[in-house]
């Protein structure tokens, strides 16, 4: 639907014609000169910031002239002549890609596998789910140490278990196994910085939060003088009866306690680390026989055998494994094997990384951490631009603040490397399979969202969960590629595919998190000031990045004051909007403090503004509908009464009722689509007289009513679909045609045409629905 | 009349290519392997109440004899028994439990049907092609699994997987286990499955551009979110 700009209260109002089915694509951003802002920029007061959160005097941060950010090379630009509307479900849609790249940021999903606990005040413990491929290993390939079965025994015996035992003798394996046998269905590993005493009152206060048969797992426990079997008995206490904590300490752990030591279990001996090895063998090339084909080579035996005198722990055995399999097809290279075990001392992930053949297959590698789980072709293009920007002569990013890069490339030749000659093409060298292969990734099948319907696709994502934020932060800090990288990401967010830009934002406040000048000067302030949505919306989401974490927090809610209080740049206000949406939603910033800048935003505000407003109001309904939507309703409804932000409440209004769906599930029939604030009247009593009323001043007051009809329509399109949604539509039109007699005319008018009237598409149940309920 | 019993149906197979021996050749073989089997797991044969079945044999051991002892002392036993064989004999074995009755000389009732299912289940052939060093392999119910398995064995080295038919019989689930190995080889447990291959679904229409009103919280639909404090 694609409406015009403002227009004065019609003399008879004239609906808009109903959506067809699927709704109209999206009014896409057509790049080309922006237009003058269409709207006075406010006042001198109306950017007066809230008492007490004035913006600072000194050190400002950068805030370059808006105009420096319109270079980024085909980036959509917004047309800011007047409203319009994209795709019904939008700002939904985009939330979902917000929240889907947060598994960039956490390791692991949000809401399906990691929980964060907020303990010692602000601190929070993030609680992942086991790495999948360590699980994997384990189910797969785990060798019963001696007495394995009294072990399980004693393990049992108790909720809560302290497993003693040597390093290097598979204690997280082991740990690990026993859970499962014990029938925990998913473990989640503990932060070594948690307190014990304070996980306690938490697990106690979420009981219900952890599924009912969680494992947890705490790996050496930075904090052993908090173990206490008073401690562990509280924990005893507040687990539900299939769950379960494993801690795993060492020999010289402190464990002085008396009634600790009920908790403890011993571990055996380690296993035979040649069966260990073995299993591990058989398990990766999937038979017996591989196995001794590769032990059975006289040359390959006598490496092992001299390989293993030098072994010290399982982990060493299982990744001298790794190394065997990953050489077995084309032949074990001796010096190969001697020269990776040798370094098995360093993380094993960056011997992984520095170990891809080539930058070709290290950019897939960055691409796949950065777009995880999207489109095989999707990670594919952007390897191929990052393999390309690497490959050309490095040059410095330009500094929009005149900030000189963090790092050049100008450097010692490291893993990843921008040398000429190191990308070469080489497309046809790598297989997909052997490329997923290396990278330790897989791909799926599945279906992705285009713009003309949902698509099956192939889907490609790391193994392990816990690999594009390992990735992004070993190429970020391990290798001095920056500023490349950085051009990249911001090539590659000008994508139109919202998942990949949402990706790639939330990649940058990644990277923010540990370079935050850098990154804001040279690539989010330039979204910020830039004149296209798409830019402003990935700076706001690569700022709720940093703005979690409690090292910035304070930083990044100064500089969103600083843009709020920016009144010649339109732009970086717009960001700035979007942004206080988002920390609201996460939590950082007050909604009643964020309440009174939205509300000097609202003021005079441009369509710019509206539309960035409507979209942070989007977000916090989508992040807490029930916490958000009785401040965000009450807010509009204040508005509409103040005639300097009324057009704003009426825009905004629309926007949410727009852009937000909710998809309802029930078991054995196809998920129905209902907009959000239908949704919410039906459900929430509370709320549903102020919706009526809502619908009844932007269909009663005149501008905008056209815009209110087509939005209207949007929702009738869906009612006409679903009897319950379409029983939903006509209750709550009763109740605005009852409320305000012009409303009722005009939604005469709109069933009218929904009854197809020379119209193509006609939405004849609805029509027919609502010109009964209307006339009873 | 009806009792409750475990039932196991253990059948003769060999590697890919060689064929198992038929009939009563089949059944003999298997009854004396099971008779010094069920020996070395100190039960006694008269218990097991074997009965012949096709080229396999059916067990409705006594009541008294219990379950976890069946799914964990004979089979281990029988494993033992043919990895001391010259031959490359190797068995399927599927257990259930429930209500079954003897019909004349034979017992009847859903258990031994779902045994039979579980034992000519094609993931059973697949398993075992696959775990080349193993010489039995092991379906149990759902059921049994929760039964029996799930608090007196070890469940770890079972993986659960789907076992559908020919005959258009709804799937069912049953659990797998190959003595020797930490987990059946080729079985990707379904429970597993969301940890290792979750993916980000990148359809924002469906997966989580939607909220759900009637939660608390208006959470992520099929998301639920886990924020503690």
């Amino acid at each position: 639907v694609s409406v015009s700009a403002p227009s004065p209260p019609p003399a008879g109002p004239t609906p808009a014609a109903p959506k067809p089915p699927g709704g109209v694509l999206p009014p896409r951003p057509t790049p080309g000169p922006q237009p003058a802002p269409s709207a006075a920029p406010p006042n001198a007061s109306a950017t007066t910031p809230p008492s007490g959160t004035t913006p600072p005097a000194t050190d400002p941060p950068p805030s370059a002239p808006e105009t420096s950010a319109d270079g980024v090379a085909g980036a959509p630009e917004q047309a800011e002549g007047g409203p319009s509307l994209q795709e019904s479900g939008q700002g939904a849609a985009r939330a979902a890609a917000q929240r889907n790249a947060r598994h960039i940021i956490d390791g692991d999903l949000v809401g399906r596998d990691k929980f964060v606990f907020h303990l010692d005040g602000r601190r929070r413990y993030a609680l992942r789910q086991l790495s999948s491929m360590l699980f994997d290993r384990v189910k797969q390939a785990f060798v019963e140490p001696e007495s394995w079965t009294q072990l399980r025994q004693d393990f049992n015996r108790r909720r809560v278990v302290v497993l003693q035992g040597e390093p290097g003798t598979g204690r997280t394996a082991a740990a690990v196994r026993l859970l499962h046998s014990a029938g925990s269905e998913a473990i989640y590993d503990l932060d070594p910085a948690v307190d014990l005493a304070l996980l306690t009152e938490q697990l106690d206060e979420d009981r219900a939060i952890l599924p009912e048969g969680a494992g947890l797992l705490l790996c050496q426990p930075q904090r052993d003088d908090t173990l206490r079997g008073r401690t562990l008995r509280g924990i005893e206490g507040v687990l539900a009866p299939r769950q379960r904590l494993t801690l795993i300490v060492g020999p010289d752990a402190r464990l002085g306690d008396d009634e600790l030591m009920q908790y403890v279990v011993t571990l055996p001996a380690r296993p035979d680390l040649r069966r260990i090895l073995e299993r591990h063998i058989e398990w990766r090339l999937g038979s017996h026989a591989a196995l001794r084909r590769l032990l059975d080579d006289e040359d390959v035996a006598e490496l092992v055998a001299e390989m293993l005198q030098d072994v010290g722990s399982c982990e060493d055995a299982t990744l001298l494994a790794s190394v065997l399999c990953e050489q077995a097809v084309d032949g074990v290279d001796h010096e190969r094997v001697r020269r990776l075990m040798s370094r098995r001392g360093l993380d094993a992930f960056d011997q992984w990384f520095d170990e891809l053949p080539g930058n070709d297959v290290r950019s897939f590698a960055v691409a796949l951490a950065v777009l995880d789980g999207l489109p095989y072709e999707d990670v594919a293009r952007a390897s191929t631009r990052l393999a390309r920007r690497l490959a050309s002569p490095p040059r410095p990013m330009a500094a929009s603040a005149g900030t000189p890069p963090a790092s050049s490339t100008e450097t010692a030749p490291s893993a990843l490397t921008t040398s000429p000659t190191a990308g070469q093409s080489s497309a046809f060298r790598f297989p997909r399979r052997q490329l997923l292969e290396l990278t330790r990734s897989a791909v799926d099948d599945g279906d992705v969202r285009r713009p003309y319907g949902r698509v099956p696709a192939q889907l490609v994502a790391f193994r392990d969960r816990s690999y594009p934020r390992a990735v992004i932060d070993h190429v970020w800090f391990e290798h001095q590629v920056q500023d490349a990288v950085l051009e990249w990401l911001v090539e590659v967010a000008d994508d139109r595919s919202d998942i990949v830009r949402v990706q790639v934002a939330t990649t940058v406040g990644v990277l923010a998190t540990g370079s935050f000048h850098h990154v804001l000067t040279t690539v989010i302030d330039r979204w910020a000031g830039s004149r296209s949505t798409f830019h402003r919306e990935a700076a706001a989401y690569a700022l709720q990045v940093p703005g979690s974490d409690p090292r910035l927090e304070a930083a990044v809610r100064q500089l969103v004051r600083v843009w709020l209080g920016d009144i010649e740049g339109i732009r970086r206000r717009a960001t700035a909007a979007r942004a206080l949406g988002l920390l609201v939603a996460a939590d950082v910033e007050p909604i009643a403090e964020a309440s009174t800048w939205f509300d000097m935003l609202a003021a005079d505000a441009t369509w710019t503004l509206q539309q960035e407003i409507g979209a942070a109001f989007c977000d916090l309904l989508l992040a807490d509908s029930a916490r958000f939507a009785p401040a965000v309703l009450e807010r509009l409804v204040r508005w509409l009464d103040d005639p300097r932000r009324a057009d704003t409440a009426r825009l905004v209004f629309l926007l949410v009722a727009h852009d937000l769906v909710t998809e309802l599930t029930t078991e054995g029939t196809a998920p129905t689509t209902w907009p959000t604030l239908l949704h919410l009247a039906k459900d929430a009593r509370d709320q549903r007289a102020t919706l009526v009323q809502l619908w009844c001043r932007v269909l009663g007051d005149g501008p905008h009513a056209d815009i209110a009809e087509a939005v209207l329509s949007g929702w009738a399109d869906r009612a006409e679909r679903d009897a319950d949604l379409r029983e939903a539509f006509a209750r709550f039109l009763r109740m605005v045609g009852a409320a305000n007699p012009r409303a009722a005319v005009i939604l005469q008018r709109c069933a009218r045409i929904w009854r197809g009237d020379g119209e193509a598409l006609p939405l004849p149940q609805v029509a027919g629905l609502i010109e009964l309920v209307l006339s009873s | 009349v009806t009792t409750v019993r475990s039932i196991a149906v253990v059948d003769l197979d060999c590697p890919s290519g060689t064929a198992p021996p038929a009939g009563a050749d089949a059944r003999t073989v298997l009854r004396e392997l099971l008779a010094a089997a069920a020996a070395d797991a100190r039960m006694r044969l008269g218990d097991l109440r074997m009965e012949d079945r096709g080229d396999g044999v059916l067990l409705a051991p006594e009541p008294e004899v219990q379950a976890d002892l069946l799914a964990e002392e004979l089979v281990i036993a029988l494993d033992a028994r043919l990895h001391a064989q010259s031959s490359d004999l190797r068995a399927r074995v599927a257990l259930d439990q429930g209500p079954v009755a003897c019909d004349d000389d034979s017992w009847v009732g859903v258990p031994v049907s779902t045994a039979f299912r579980l034992v000519n289940a094609p993931v059973l052939h697949d398993v075992l092609d696959r775990a080349d060093r193993a010489r039995v392999v092991v379906a149990v119910s759902d059921s049994f699994f929760r039964a029996v398995v799930r608090g007196r064995l070890d469940p770890s080295v079972f993986s659960e997987t789907t076992v559908a038919d020919d005959d258009g019989l709804a799937a069912m689930t049953a659990w797998v286990r190959v003595p020797g190995y930490s987990a059946p080889p080729g079985v990707t447990s379904p429970e597993r499955k969301p940890v290792g291959t979750a993916r980000p679904d990148p359809d924002p229409d469906r997966a989580g551009a939607t909220i759900n009103i009637g939660y608390v919280g208006g959470d992520v639909v099929g998301r639920d979110k886990y924020v503690g404090g």
